[in-house]
């Protein structure tokens, strides 16, 4: 059964310059021990969406739809009960440790915080728990690194301090957005095979959100890629990256350059820039930037439909190679 | 032929309180030839930004020469600088904060030949403000608007027109494509490329992104903590590197293909960068190296061309599998 089960979610901003759509009608789910990678570029709804299910959005955010929790709904729970979800069975990781970790906290007060709050132990149980989990993210020394503050760990280090804070107490998803982005490479893969590691042994739901194709290609079962709001195709991710099928997803899989491809032609890219959200069209979202798009996209909203053994919502979709 | 641009074993130190030294770049030597792009790449502080704004004169080196165009250059008083100033032009990361936001695009990008051109006056600079935007991609609508009106990629567009309306020689690019989506990156790294012909133009590309680096560069340096490692024709350099930095940071980049990406092996390189501050004794990458003995860290290796062209600083790269 679906750890997350995600359906029809709407997220919208109301702002000076008028409503905002930024997730539209989203359906999705994550099973235990799985991970769903969401692809986008900036705009795209692909954090809003998960900061939706965990009542995270800015106050002039309203979510609606449904977001189950290994059946429990919840768009209906209020705040306090919000909080003993977030943390205990559903954590976060976000892209930047520096400004997700409190600079004036030792990191050892941050992390027994969690075990205090959620799981009733005493400060010295939840150091204890706390120098076990730091050394489950290959962290040396645990206690030592219990005294110090976040500004003297390199960044590579914090982030491992977020993902320990994420799982300690073992929570059924994770949710991990752009948790690679400020790393450099040598780190990003020392990351990467953590969280891969992690998941498997905790049976976690991971949900990996980011902008980069590769990350998602080595991490993620399946992947859900969004445009404008919208899931525009979803599948595995040997059928999605390896045969993509909507016009979008061809796109962004040619404007990322390769380390071992030919030098010509240079990747094209997509042309024009992504849509304007205060904007509302009744036909496809893509239809200004894509090659394919004639007068029926114009009009008439795809929607998602299984194709090739994954969905997608075009009118035109691409044969497969 | 002299080359149009050569540093000689510039040292940059930035001094951080009484006691503290950072030493930025450590005696490096590097030439740029007319009409060639120089790829410099390395991770977060191992000195590629500094190592650019040596090159157009915004960091003056603690010691060691730049010469442009046979001239001496790094020691002129600034009012004589300022005749250099047109030849070497830079774009940065972010476009958003390196443009003025109270200045129109047609403003920012005019400005430069106010105070470097030959006097001409507001029509002629207006005249040449409008077709420099048109070549780069931006039409006369987007003239009189922010830089908060426009999109990141042209915001990026209007500070390379800005770049080139005085037809400089070489232009520095720090990291331009990296703030950007990257379905528009693509675009950005096609324009340079158009332009550079165009233009006969020097380039200075510096960025952490590998594959784009390599979309564009003739020749490659890899920069760690502030030294050379490796500097070799772009062909080399990514299909045999010899330098086991360059070797992990190659075999990090994760690729968009999930059948390749599934079954590449993973680099060998642990641990983190260490500090700048105190940095490690012989090879600064010893700490990190699979294959270092004793000898790295006793000595430190000189940049050798073990090849035509391809020069590697490390005691082992013979050693390399």
């Amino acid at each position: 059964m679906a750890m997350l089960e995600v359906e029809a979610l709407n997220v919208l901003f109301t702002t000076p310059q008028g409503k905002v759509a930024a997730v539209r009608d989203v359906s999705l789910e994550v099973v235990a021990g799985e991970c769903l990678g969401i692809v986008g570029e900036s705009g795209s709804g692909k954090s809003q969406l998960f900061l939706a299910c965990l009542g995270l959005i800015a106050p002039n955010g309203r979510a609606s739809g449904s977001a189950r929790l290994d059946g429990l709904e919840l768009l209906d729970l209020d705040e306090r009960a919000l909080q003993r979800v977030r943390g205990a069975r559903a954590s976060m990781i976000f892209q930047d440790p520096m400004s997700a970790l409190t600079p004036h906290m030792r990191i050892g007060d941050q992390l027994a915080e969690v075990l205090t709050t959620h799981r009733a132990l005493s400060r010295r149980q939840a150091l204890a728990r706390a120098a076990e989990v730091l050394s489950l993210v290959q962290i040396q020394e645990p206690e030592r690194r219990l005294r110090q503050y976040p500004h003297e760990l390199s960044g590579g280090m914090r982030q491992r301090v977020m993902i320990a804070m994420a799982i300690l107490c073992e929570p059924e998803l994770l949710i991990a957005d752009e948790p690679t982005t400020a790393l450099d490479v040598t780190v990003q893969a020392q990351i990467l095979d953590l969280l891969r590691t992690l998941t498997a042994q905790l049976n976690t739901a991971l949900v990996l959100i980011t902008h980069d194709l590769g990350v998602v290609a080595g991490l993620a079962d399946r992947v859900a890629v969004m445009y404008a709001g919208r899931v525009v195709e979803q599948g595995t991710v040997a059928d999605v990256l390896g045969a993509p099928t909507h016009p979008y997803t061809c796109g962004l899989l040619d404007s990322v350059p390769h380390l071992r491809a030919a030098l010509e032609p240079l990747p094209i890219g997509i042309p024009g820039q992504p849509p304007d959200a205060t904007v509302v069209t009744s036909g496809c979202a893509f239809v200004e930037r894509c090659g394919y798009g004639d007068a029926v996209c114009r009009v008439e909203r795809p929607v998602l439909r299984p194709l090739a053994g994954r969905e997608i919502a075009c009118h035109h979709p691409r044969s497969q190679h | 032929m002299r080359p149009l641009l050569e540093l000689e074993r510039i040292t940059v130190d930035f001094e951080l309180g009484r006691r503290a030294r950072l030493r930025a770049l450590d005696e490096v030597t590097l030439h740029v030839d007319a009409g060639e792009t120089l790829g410099v790449v390395g991770e977060s502080g191992c000195g590629k930004s500094t190592l650019g704004r040596v090159v157009v004169g915004l960091v003056r080196p603690t010691s060691g020469t730049v010469t442009y165009a046979g001239t001496r250059i790094d020691c002129l008083p600034p009012r004589e600088f300022r005749r250099w100033r047109k030849h070497l032009q830079i774009v940065f990361q972010d476009p958003f904060t390196s443009l003025d936001p109270r200045m129109t695009i047609a403003a920012s990008v005019g400005e430069p030949l106010g105070s470097f051109g030959s006097g001409e006056n507001a029509a002629a600079i207006e005249e040449r403000t409008v077709a420099i935007l048109e070549r780069v991609g931006l039409g006369p609508s987007l003239l009189g608007r922010y830089p908060h009106e426009l999109s990141g990629g042209q915001c990026q567009r209007a500070a390379i027109a800005r770049a080139l309306i005085l037809q400089p020689d070489l232009v520095v690019c720090d990291e331009p494509v990296s703030a950007l989506d990257v379905s528009v990156q693509a675009q950005i790294v096609r324009l340079l490329a158009e332009l550079k012909t165009e233009f006969d133009l020097s380039l200075m590309f510096i960025s952490h992104n590998l594959a784009v680096v390599r979309l564009l560069s003739e020749r490659v340096l890899v920069l760690y903590l502030g030294r050379r490692m490796e500097l070799a024709p772009r062909e080399r350099l990514f299909t045999r590197p010899l330098h086991p930095y360059t070797r992990a940071l190659l075999a990090s980049v994760p690729v968009a293909d999930p059948a390749v990406e599934r079954a590449r092996e993973r680099p060998n390189v642990g641990g983190e960068l260490p500090s700048p501050l105190s940095p490690p004794s012989g090879c600064v990458f010893r700490t990190r190296c699979p294959l270092a003995i004793d000898r790295c860290a006793r000595e430190r290796p000189r940049l050798e061309e073990v090849e035509p062209g391809h020069w590697v600083a490390c005691h082992r790269w013979a050693e390399a599998p």
